[in-house]
């Protein structure tokens, strides 16, 4: 038996060097598919794990706050009432218990070292409900008096000098702490848990100690809540029963709005409401790593069938010599594991080599640690056995029913069969193939759209200040070269976070509400579809009796058209006493919105309201775009000598618009690597192919040349029969492609109309990069001398 | 006298398309354990298709094929893989050695599948009789047409057959290597193994116990020194 294995072995490596050309291009083919699969499932892994590492994750859940209007994207905050915890416990009886961390930066003191640092003070049976892995030190009683601390490897290393520091002492927001427990570090993106510093909230001048109730009508969120269900317990019960336990601490005016939703900790990292796209991209990437995995497979099957065509003779003698077609398919199925285990192992190397970049690109924090995870190797490698058995599998079927008599009789290296297979494998390939390039193009159509053309305003080079319009800055601003306009508006133009009820016609509508100086129109480039903006007060008033209005509110308060809308009453738009008794539309703007148009945008009411009523605010400057430096130089110093307190935070709206986008760009760009990728390797299995095709059908086309066919001819010839597969993929990939992206552009509420042209186009490139690879190999054998190709045998 | 091999009325065609080729057309001999048989006739007569047969590497459409009494005509492809494996050995005109594997390996692929015991020591032993043994390393790219067959011949001794099918072992060879394959032939022949032997040399078949000649897939004529 080892003799057998090891003359296995021998065959393998001796053909794999005798095929030097088409082995290289097999694993080349291979590294790259498994190394997108590892780098993917390694991305993948971090949210599936999410909180892993405390024990009972699937009964521990997070109390979340989540406000929620009629035609309004709701808010989600991973914080909640400082009181809740105490309610909940007392009466929800599927939890049970709960636990408060807050969070808050600290200075620390050691010594002369002082230290500003992010802790939690958490309360003192927090570690009874998150059980993280301790290290050192007695972690149920730590926090259980006022002077307790607990911290985790990395930060006792820090602040103490060695990693085991239990009972040594540190001044926390100016009182004495002791260690008391040391806790293993916390994986790097794995947990919600930011600080690795855990302060009894018992302390004097713990934030916990110090949280007031809010006074009548405030609300406030500042704590995170943990709760525990009962084992069997039912979430959504428990959810129903949290409302009514925390309803006497929301104030009468949010209730019908605020919930408080437990969601389990090992789900909020593809939670929808905190990472919008997180699951979407989860899955679009496996989907695709997959696909690009199966070219890479599909390679591999052509090219090993294509190989094997070579060693008939072999086939035929092991079989007259008394291999049977166990020991032939076990031979073929061996060579395939150790082929792509060997590819396993280069890509191992390439996924650590490339896992930086990209954790970079993705923004995540996976890791490929043998050591710390054992498992993984395990996996990654049983991973590579089973691909090599399925990869394998058809080739070893193919070849060990090859009939001895047949191969023995054959001369050549023909083919080993089943070319309808190999044929339908690049079919296959090329359909994937095009599907993303449609794909990629779509997403990156849809972001281009998203960026410039549903914006519906101008935001090149409009700058904003944070700061609630300072009228020195503001006019000198307006002074400066290089600077085009100045105006003014609420902070809720970015944000579009304020928003009103308001009593229309005996319907309870919820609209936008955007403090702004009539200016700021002009400065987007929005003009009104209606009505005009000359009569509303360049400084706005102090009680708004008139307002503009955008397309989506003409439509939500059922006005026939934005020039029905013009002159009327809107009712108060105040809800405090004193407020504003009504005001008159003047005029109509288009939709143009700031914020992701994943969702519609909202109907919105423009109040050219006085700055000194404002919350918050922002001052927005139009430059010039010549001189941009000097520009902001200036700016900056205007900031300070105008009087402004602190440093002046400013940032250019297109920073804001692409920050919404991120996710839409990483998708597009995601899209685009794997495209790449998939176009690399499928016209690397066709070069592969041909280049196997070109040696069989050698004397085909020396006697086709000898019987008269020209060049031309012969190179026509092996060209079409390439091409056939690919122009048969576009057949199955342009229906899948249209459906699968009409669903896609559906969770835009502004999208694109899919281009169908895309498609035809797609399968021209998919043709012409088929064309160009193989091409030049075809006119080579096309161009052989007849005599060469006949005395081929 | 102790038969060996027994076929009758053994018939096989080959289809290609709508297109029948009778390869063997109701073919009957017999074959002694010993006997070296020499099979002529001209290209595309079924002396290979049933040389094939008769090496368990095909089965016949009909007919039958005893070996030792035993019928094998209708046996599965596992059962013939073991028949292969128990009883014959092959020698093909084209030599057929695997370039990947060197000289030994190539003779070792005989016993691999075999199970057999002790194997380094026979390889030794057949190269050691066909003359080869200082080549054992050698690809068979490095040997000459003589040399590769003398390897191809100590391929299908080396597992001991009763039975050595040679399909045309000279047809590539020079005169002297000619004559040097077929003297190791009769040597395995007068060994004891059985010899069934394809080729055009009336001088080549001359060295065999007797000679059948096939026209069109039958049988038209025997000859016995």
């Amino acid at each position: 038996m080892t003799r057998l294995l090891r003359h296995m072995l021998v065959a393998w490596a001796r053909n794999l060097a005798a095929n030097r050309l088409l082995s290289a291009i097999t694993i080349l083919g291979l590294v790259i598919g498994i190394a997108g699969a590892i780098l993917m499932a390694l991305v993948a892994r971090v949210p599936l794990t999410y909180n892993h590492v405390v024990p009972g994750h699937e009964r521990t859940y997070l109390a979340v706050s989540i406000v929620r209007s009629p035609d309004m994207a709701p808010d989600y905050q991973q914080k909640s009432p400082g009181g809740a915890a105490s309610l909940i416990e007392a009466n929800v009886p599927d939890v049970e218990a709960a636990a408060r961390l807050m969070e808050e930066e600290v200075d620390l003191r050691r010594g002369g070292a002082a230290h500003r640092e992010t802790i939690y003070w958490a309360d003192p049976d927090y570690f009874d409900l998150v059980r993280l892995p301790v290290v050192s030190g007695d972690l149920a009683s730590a926090l259980r008096d006022g002077r307790g601390l607990v911290m985790t490897q990395a930060m006792a290393l820090k602040h103490f000098g060695r990693a085991d520091a239990v009972g040594e002492t540190l001044e926390v927001a100016g009182q004495p702490m002791a260690l008391r427990a040391v806790i293993a570090d916390l994986p790097a993106g794995g947990t919600d848990l930011a600080a690795g510093i855990f302060a009894s909230g018992l302390a004097a001048r713990s934030g916990l100690s110090l949280l007031k109730a809010d006074g009548p009508g405030g609300f406030s969120i500042s704590v995170r809540t943990y709760l525990r269900l009962r084992a069997g317990a039912s979430a959504q019960e428990a959810a129903d029963s949290i409302q009514s336990a925390v309803a006497g601490l929301v104030p009468p005016f949010v209730r019908n709005a605020y919930r408080l939703e437990p969601v389990r900790i090992d789900q909020l990292a593809l939670h929808e409401g905190f990472h919008p796209g997180a699951r979407e991209r989860l899955v679009i990437g496996s989907l695709v790593a997959a696909l690009v995995l199966l070219i890479a497979a599909a390679n591999f099957v052509n090219l090993s069938v294509a190989l094997a065509g070579r060693r008939r003779r072999e086939i035929g003698v092991r079989k007259a010599n008394g291999a049977g077609r166990r020991h032939i398919a076990g031979q073929f199925l061996a060579e395939a594991v150790l082929t792509v285990s060997v590819a396993t192992i280069l890509a191992l190397a390439a996924s650590e080599w490339l896992l930086p970049a990209v954790n970079g690109f993705l923004e995540t924090q996976a890791r490929l640690d043998y050591a710390a995870d054992p498992r993984l190797l395990l996996w990654l490698l049983s991973g590579a056995a089973l691909l090599g058995l399925a990869a394998g599998a058809y080739p070893a079927f193919l070849l060990s029913s090859l009939p001895p008599a047949a191969t023995l009789r054959d001369k050549g290296g023909g083919a080993a069969g089943g070319a309808w297979v190999r044929g339908a494998l690049v079919t296959a390939q090329f359909a994937i193939l095009i599907g993303l390039i449609i794909a990629t193009s779509v997403v990156h159509r849809q972001r281009v759209f998203a960026m410039r053309e549903a914006l519906r305003m101008d935001i090149d080079q409009v700058l904003t200040v944070t700061a609630k319009c300072p009228p020195a800055f503001v006019a000198e601003a307006a002074k400066l070269p290089g600077v085009r306009a100045v105006s003014c508006s609420g902070e809720s133009l970015l944000s579009g976070n304020t928003f009103l009820p308001i009593e229309w016609r005996g319907r309870q509508l919820m609209a936008d509400i955007v403090p702004a100086l009539p200016s700021i129109f002009p400065l987007y480039g929005v003009r009104p579809v209606a009505g005009t903006l000359a009569t509303l007060p360049p400084g706005g008033q102090e009680t708004v009796s008139r307002v503009v209005i955008n397309e989506a509110a003409v439509r939500d308060f059922g006005f026939a058209s934005p020039s029905a809308a013009i002159g009327q009453m809107l009712p108060s738009l105040s809800d405090e006493p004193g407020g504003s008794t009504g005001a008159q539309v003047v005029a109509v703007v288009p939709d143009f919105a700031f914020h992701s148009i994943e969702t519609a945008i909202e109907p919105t009411l423009y109040l050219p309201q006085a700055p000194g009523e404002w919350n918050g605010g922002l001052v927005s400057i139009k430059l010039a775009g010549r001189d941009v430096p000097e520009t902001l130089s200036r700016i900056d110093r205007l900031w300070r000598a105008t009087g402004n307190e602190g440093p002046i935070q400013r940032a250019f709206v297109s920073e804001h618009i692409e920050r919404l986008y991120l996710g839409l760009q990483r998708n597009a760009q995601l899209f685009a690597v794997f495209s790449g990728l998939a176009i690399f390797l499928a016209c690397l299995g066709l070069v592969g192919l041909s280049l196997s095709a070109a040696q069989r059908r050698t004397k085909e086309i020396g006697i086709r040349k000898a019987l008269g066919a020209s060049t031309r001819q012969i190179l026509a010839l092996l060209l079409w029969q390439l091409s056939r597969p690919v122009l048969l993929a576009n057949l199955v990939a342009w229906p899948i492609a249209w459906w699968l992206m009409r669903r896609w552009l559906n969770g835009f509420a502004e999208r694109i109309p899919l281009p169908l042209w895309l498609f035809p186009a797609a399968g021209l490139i998919a043709l012409a990069l088929a064309l160009l690879s193989v091409g030049m190999l075809a006119y080579l054998v096309a161009r052989q001398k007849p005599v060469h190709a006949l005395r081929y045998e | 006298m102790n038969q060996l091999l027994q076929v009758s009325s053994l018939s096989r065609a080959y289809r290609s398309g709508e297109v029948e080729t009778r390869a063997l057309d109701s073919v009957s001999f017999e074959v002694a354990a010993g006997e070296f048989v020499a099979l002529m006739g001209p290209s595309g007569c079924g002396k290979s298709t049933l040389l094939n047969i008769l090496g368990f590497l095909d089965a016949p459409d009909e007919g039958s094929y005893r070996l030792r009494g035993e019928e094998v005509a209708t046996l599965s492809e596992a059962r013939l893989t073991r028949l292969r494996r128990a009883h014959a050995g092959f020698v093909f005109q084209s030599f057929n050695l695997i370039d990947e594997l060197n000289v030994a390996e190539n003779v070792e692929v005989a016993l691999l599948y075999r199970g057999a015991d002790a194997r380094r020591r026979r390889v030794e032993a057949v190269l050691d009789q066909v003359g080869l043994a200082h080549r054992a390393r050698h690809r068979p790219r490095q040997l000459s047409g003589g040399q590769q067959q003398r390897v191809a011949i100590a391929r299908a001794l080396a597992p001991e057959p009763d039975l050595l099918l040679a399909d045309e072992p000279t047809g590539n060879l020079d005169s002297a290597n000619g004559a040097a394959v077929m003297d190791l032939l009769k040597s395995a022949a007068a060994g004891g193994t059985t010899v069934i032997m394809v080729t055009h040399s009336a001088l080549h078949a001359a060295a065999a116990d007797r000679t059948i000649r096939m026209l069109d897939g039958r049988i038209v004529g025997e000859t016995r020194l």
